[in-house]
């Protein structure tokens, strides 16, 4: 009987974790380890964060589901990997320290004999000062954040309602952020609250991002279908800022976040504040701080793990400039090359490179979107890498079969923009691939045939029902298996 | 000198890639063919998908009437002032359009040397640059107005190549079958009080037929409809596909209904 463990119970964790035991069955043993009791459907948060769902339409139970498919969970967060074992013992292990309130504080060696690492991003607060939701600002990025944010939303919809003029500041907090198009989801979706509170006329709404352009969502721009032909992205958004009556600063580094307040840099080296009264800016992310450890003991953190801390896997590392990014730089397998055993789905593993063009302001400060890997692509590795384990484990491979590259999938995002029944609207961007592909499409690295959607309210529909249909899927409830992820 | 490609050429409808080699001797040799292209025709300036090369390049004269070249550029930075224009493009000849524009823009771009360079502009160079830059991403005039307008501007200008066209008899087909089975849930209802509404529930089973038919004939009507059109939403496979699913289902939930009412 071999051993899986899969650290990070998110998106591609829980993915590859029912996934493999799907296919495995009792034969071979499914360990998941993650800090909270609770599944999030991430994505709808973004509704939490309007009070349009309460945070217990968005979570459940993880230790009932898993036990109903026999895996093994222990609530705990893993510290260390010793992808060598130890001194007296060859066997590879996870040192792992318990959350779960009967064992808190408790740690544990658990040996492994595959391993994926699916613990998501570390939700950087810390790279800008006063960034955060224990500092100056607020965030949608935990359903606890989101239902935080809601209750300064409501404070802020009840002073507006006494003829107070309240400035709602969102975007992200840092020149570095990934997940553009969540806090853009959020900007629509709190002007359309307000719109239906009757009190828009007393709120200004600004968005700020580190994108180049409005629209860019950190993979260069997507494609929309607009009056019957296809458009990028930018055009798209910017119709839509000026439509919502919402300004917008692009290619902006937050620097720092005061109380009320926030002080940033231009592209063009040039500085600027905005005051709030709310705000909402999504942090930088970065690998969740995991160590690892030779046979020895000795540190081999940098060697397993990028800087930005995120875990190498079987990408082009070699810094290159802009011109000579290939599709073939992007992981296909996430398989570590020093420990062929080990793997990292979903946010955890290091990207070669961004995917927008990437920019410096004057000063030399980066402002560039880091990668996105959105829920799509995250399940599919996830599924991917599962099914390569699995059958290593069954002995039929010694190699992992199944690829997932980035630069060969695409990704569909349903960007819900208001949150309503019949007057709800969603848009519908596409890309494909999600890493551009020069050679395969020269000129914009995609294939302008793939796109589905425009914006409407057929969007928030289907947004609604996808939240329905991966709650279900999510839960092991009758036919997950065949709902795509 | 190039061709100017006008309206509703189809190259114009795509979206310009980004220049990554800058040693590429094509890129020098389209910045100048842009040049002679805007001397030619006394032009302000054009991009180069206007003369058929789908790369982000634009050039213009500036205020001291000299060439700018701007490559890759994106719009970062805007003033809050929001204008109206009344704008004309090469592409769109014969047209005047009222649109909103910001009145002042920042803007980055790359030189030809591949510096990052930054230019602030106003008044009628922001105008310009905005619709130029718009056109690199895709966007045309048009794409700039309401919906109302936009419907005035297609029937008044005719839709354009290999895109939706407004009027589709696969609509037609869709739109009576919906009628019908609208007409038919509000008789449904009715005949819970109604003798005269009851031949719904009595005629269940060949209204059922007739309603299936329909739905199958739309899927075939519309495939064969809209077969060359490639970039419609609604002409795609899966589209067609979904729509009549979608319809099967309420066929089916009607047909059920009755079948219990009977
Ligand atoms: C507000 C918001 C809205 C979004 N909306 C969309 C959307 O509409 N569409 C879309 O496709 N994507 C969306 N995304 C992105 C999507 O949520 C992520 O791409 C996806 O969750 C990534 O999956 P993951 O498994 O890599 O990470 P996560 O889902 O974050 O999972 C990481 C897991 O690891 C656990 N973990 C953390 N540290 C440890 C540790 N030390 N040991 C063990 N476990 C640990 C965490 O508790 C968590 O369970 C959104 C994101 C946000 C923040």
């Amino acid at each position: 009987m071999a051993r899986l463990v899969i650290l990070g119970a998110g998106v591609s964790g829980h993915t590859a974790a029912t996934f493999a035991k799907h296919w495995l069955g009792d034969e071979h043993e499914v360990v998941v380890v993650s800090p909270n009791s609770k599944w999030n459907w991430i994505p709808s948060n973004i509704w939490v964060g309007v009070g349009e769902m309460a945070p217990e339409d968005v979570v459940f139970e993880l230790a009932p589901v898993y036990k109903k498919a026999g895996i093994d969970f222990r609530q705990a967060k893993a510290v260390s990997i010793h992808p060598e074992g130890k001194q007296d013992s060859d066997k590879p292990f996870v040192t792992i320290e318990y959350t779960d309130p009967a064992k808190a504080g408790q740690t544990e060696e658990v040996e492994y004999d595959y391993l994926i690492n699916a613990t998501g991003p570390k939700l950087n607060f810390g790279a800008t000062p006063g960034l955060g939701p224990d500092k100056n600002s607020l965030s949608v990025c935990t359903y606890k954040h989101a239902a935080e944010a809601n209750n300064h939303l409501q404070t802020a919809i009840e002073k507006m309602k006494k003829g107070e003029k309240q400035k709602f500041l969102i975007g992200t907090g840092h020149g570095s952020c990934t997940c553009q198009g969540a806090a853009f989801e959020y900007v629509f979706n709190v002007e359309f609250k307000l719109r239906k509170a009757g009190v828009r006329d007393k709120a200004e709404i600004k968005w700020i991002s580190n994108e180049q352009f409005v629209g860019d969502f950190g993979v260069a721009g997507a494609h929309i279908k607009w009056n019957g032909h296809i458009i990028s992205s930018k055009i798209m958004a910017e119709s839509l800022f000026a439509e919502r009556g919402v300004d917008w600063i692009t290619g902006a580094a937050v620097k720092e976040v005061q109380e009320g307040k926030v002080k940033y840099e231009l592209l063009d080296g040039t500085e600027g504040e905005e005051d709030f009264d709310f705000a909402m800016l999504i942090p930088p992310f970065s690998g969740v701080g995991l160590k690892a450890y030779d046979k020895n003991g000795e540190d081999i953190t940098s060697k397993v793990f990028k800087p930005n801390g995120f875990m190498v896997v079987d990408a082009d590392y070699t810094p290159k400039p802009f011109e000579e990014w290939k599709a073939s730089d992007w992981p296909k397998y996430y398989q570590n090359p020093d420990y062929p055993n080990m793997f990292a789905v979903g946010i955890a593993f290091a990207p070669p490179h961004p995917i927008s063009k990437p920019a410096k302001s004057v000063n030399g400060t980066p402002i560039t979107p880091a990668p996105p890997r959105t829920g799509m692509p995250s399940g599919i590795i996830g599924k991917a890498v599962a099914h390569s384990i699995v059958e290593m484990m069954q002995g039929k491979t010694d190699k992992p079969k199944h690829h997932a590259s980035m630069a060969e999938m695409g990704a569909a995002c349903i960007a819900s923009t208001g949150k309503s029944a019949l007057h709800g609207t969603a848009a519908a961007l596409t890309v494909y691939p999600v890493v551009p592909d020069y050679d395969k499409f020269p000129g914009t690295g995609r294939d302008p045939e793939y796109t589905f959607g425009e914006i409407g309210l057929a969007g928030h529909w289907i947004k609604h029902i996808l939240h329905y249909m991966f709650m279900w899927k999510a839960q092991l409830k009758p036919g997950w298996t065949l709902i795509p992820e | 000198m190039a061709k100017i490609l006008t309206y509703p050429d189809k190259t114009l409808l795509q979206i310009s890639g980004i220049v990554r080699d800058f040693n590429d001797p094509f890129i020098k040799e389209t910045i100048e063919e842009l040049k002679k292209t805007i001397e030619d025709n006394n032009l302000k300036g054009l991009c180069a998908i206007q003369i058929g090369v789908p790369k982000r390049i634009i050039v213009y004269k500036d205020k001291n009437n000299e060439f700018r070249t701007l490559i890759n550029p994106g719009i970062f930075g805007k003033s809050s002032n929001i204008i109206d224009s009344l704008e004309s493009d090469e592409s769109l000849p014969n047209v005047k359009l009222n649109v909103k524009r910001y009145d002042k823009i920042k803007v980055m771009y790359q030189d030809i040397d591949k510096n990052d360079r930054f230019l602030e502009a106003s008044g009628d160079e922001a105008i310009f640059l905005q619709r130029k830059i718009d056109m690199i991403n895709g966007g045309y005039l048009f794409d700039r107005l309401n919906k109302k307008r936009q419907k005035e501007f297609f029937k008044s200008y005719g839709t354009y190549g290999d895109t939706c066209p407004s009027y589709f008899i696969k609509d037609k087909i869709l739109k009576a079958l919906r009628i019908t089975l609208i007409i038919q849930a509000i008789l449904l209802i009715l005949s819970l009080f109604l003798n005269f509404a009851k031949f719904v529930v009595n005629y269940n089973h060949l209204i059922f037929g007739v309603e299936f038919v329909w739905v199958i004939f739309y899927a075939f009507y519309a495939k064969y409809e809209t077969k060359k059109y490639k970039n419609c939403t609604s002409c795609q496979g899966a589209n067609i596909i979904g729509t009549s699913g979608i319809y099967t289902a309420v066929i089916i939930l009607l047909y059920l209904i009755s079948f219990l009412l009977r």
